[in-house]
């Protein structure tokens, strides 16, 4: 499979007035296309500093970094820890947001986005305001938001962790059966290493900071189907015991 | 309503008590206070030379009216609404350049500081020197009061735009521009609105005191002439319609002010 995402030694300093911090250190890795790949390390190693750097949001201090997709621009789309639904918006015009920055609103672009709505159960809503959504429904509106700009990778930053353990679990399931139904690459940060295992592909453990690449585990789960099934799996509490040695060896 | 329980009805019912109790209250201390005043005059308790009355002071309403009290009130009105429109509106554009420039904001600081602190009446003076005595330098005053309150607190709605939001919309690549037409402008609504409505009040006290300072026309010019003439009627009815002038425009702007806001919440 080719590599959507390729990092090659990223490295990155924060600077402040009181001297400088070196958040990241060669970090080295490679995500392929409609893999789903969760990095996870100690809090404050710089999980969400990556994410910035592919998203382009910071400058990176070295390395390089290559994102291929088919044909036209490659295009990123980032998923925050909340929703940010406007309220001032429909759930319709909040979808449209990406399309309306980039100035790609029109017949297509709209079908596509309204497809969206009603492919997940969103249609009858689309017209309300996203205070009369569930938690679960506004995080599906705000996946919907970052797919309507049609992304080749998918950056998703703790994106269920503003939500309570028993919405978090369906919403991540929601998630990730979408994301794999729309055949998107993805790349989930997170501190859960339950929510990892359950969700992807590999796993990439980051050391403290400065945050090098420490291990990447593949994950492989008997009778895979949706991360709540995928917690049930066998294997499932041995990957477990694995990351939460290694993570805590990192402390 | 025949679906509630009896307890509910019951709850309903003490509400609406309550509110009436309320509304009962409010309506007998505005009575009770001119019924007071009233009596004390006409019983010689108090001077009604010093203090005037409320019979007076109609009395004397009936005759200002004669004597072109509109024009007065249209003065003053004209006055305030011209200082705070321009005074907000050159407000708001000076804070959404510092907005857009945090260097600008930084240079700039410690000057908004010392005009913020600056009791802006002391200019009074000044102003009338350079802009020339009446209805002008009026203006000018309550434009420096209101100018000032309104850059620092829309500026403040600005700046308490979550973060996050305006990093969603750098992921879709947005300018400056874009952030602010669609983040930073919408999302301070509600805080640009309760400034205004800080501001109506800052105007009419820049517009009294100004015709305090200097004027011809005017409710301000009424009391401070009423004042001179040791004519207490003239006083205590400019500051009825005073009372009432500013009540009105308050509402206005607090029914407003909900409009916005129910908008912003979504329906």
């Amino acid at each position: 499979m080719a590599a959507v995402v390729t990092l090659k030694n990223i490295s990155k300093f924060y600077h402040t007035e009181n001297g400088e911090t070196e958040a990241l250190r060669n970090v080295d890795f490679t995500v392929d296309e409609k893999e789903f790949v969760s990095i996870i390390g100690p809090s404050g190693c710089g999980k969400s500093t990556v994410l910035s750097i592919i998203a382009g949001l910071e400058e990176k201090s070295g390395g390089t970094i290559n994102i291929k997709s088919k044909g036209e621009n490659s295009r990123i789309g980032y998923m925050l820890q909340q929703d940010h639904l406007f309220p001032w918006l429909t759930v319709r015009q909040n979808a449209f947001l990406g399309l309306d920055i980039r100035k790609e609103r029109n017949f297509e672009s709209e079908n596509r986005v309204d497809m969206l709505l009603d492919r997940y159960g969103l249609n009858e809503f689309k017209n309300k305001y996203p205070c009369e959504l569930s938690g679960g429904m506004r995080q599906r509106a705000a996946l919907i938001r970052t797919l309507a700009i049609n992304p080749s990778v998918l950056l998703l930053d703790e994106p269920f962790s503003a939500l309570d353990y028993q919405t978090r679990l369906s919403v991540s399931d929601d998630i990730h059966s979408i994301i794999k139904e729309e055949n998107k690459t993805a790349i989930l940060v997170t501190h859960d290493i339950s929510e990892a295992i359950s969700m992807s592909d590999r796993i990439i453990v980051l050391s403290k900071r400065p945050a090098i690449v420490k291990n990447i585990y593949n994950i492989k789960l008997s009778g895979e189907t949706s991360p709540i099934m995928r917690r049930k799996a066998p294997e499932f509490s041995s990957y477990f015991q694995a990351l939460w040695e290694e993570l805590n060896s990192l402390e | 309503m025949s679906n509630f329980s009896q307890e509910h009805l019951n709850y309903l019912k003490k509400l609406k008590r309550r509110n009436l109790l309320k509304t009962l209250l409010q309506i007998s201390i505005f009575v009770v206070f001119f019924a007071l005043w009233e009596i004390f005059a006409a019983t010689g308790i108090i001077n009604s030379f010093i203090f005037s009355s409320p019979s007076r002071s109609l009395k004397m309403l009936g005759t200002l009216f004669q004597t072109g009290l509109i024009k007065h009130i249209g003065i003053t009105l004209f006055e305030t609404i011209a200082g705070f429109l321009l005074g907000s509106v050159l407000g708001f554009i000076i804070a959404v350049l510092l907005w857009w420039s945090p260097l600008l904001k930084d240079v700039l600081d410690p000057y908004l500081v010392i005009l913020n602190s600056l009791p802006k009446i002391a200019l009074g003076p000044i102003i009338i020197v350079w802009v020339g005595a009446g209805i002008s330098s009026i203006i000018t005053v309550t434009l420096l009061i209101s100018i000032v309150v309104a850059i620092i607190g829309v500026l403040n709605g600005f700046n308490e735009v979550e973060q996050a939001k305006l990093t969603l919309l750098k992921t879709f690549g947005a300018t400056k521009t874009q952030l602010f037409f669609k983040v930073v402008f919408p999302a301070s609504i509600p805080t640009t609105v309760s400034v205004l409505k800080l501001n109506i009040g800052m105007s009419w006290v820049g517009v009294i005191v100004g015709e305090f300072l200097n004027s011809k026309a005017g409710l301000g010019y009424l009391i401070v002439y009423g004042g001179q003439i040791f004519k207490m009627d003239i006083v205590m009815a400019s500051t009825l319609i005073l009372c009432l002038l500013s009540a009105v425009m308050y509402f206005a702007v607090v029914s407003f002010e909900k409009a916005v806001i129910k908008k912003q919440k979504g329906n």
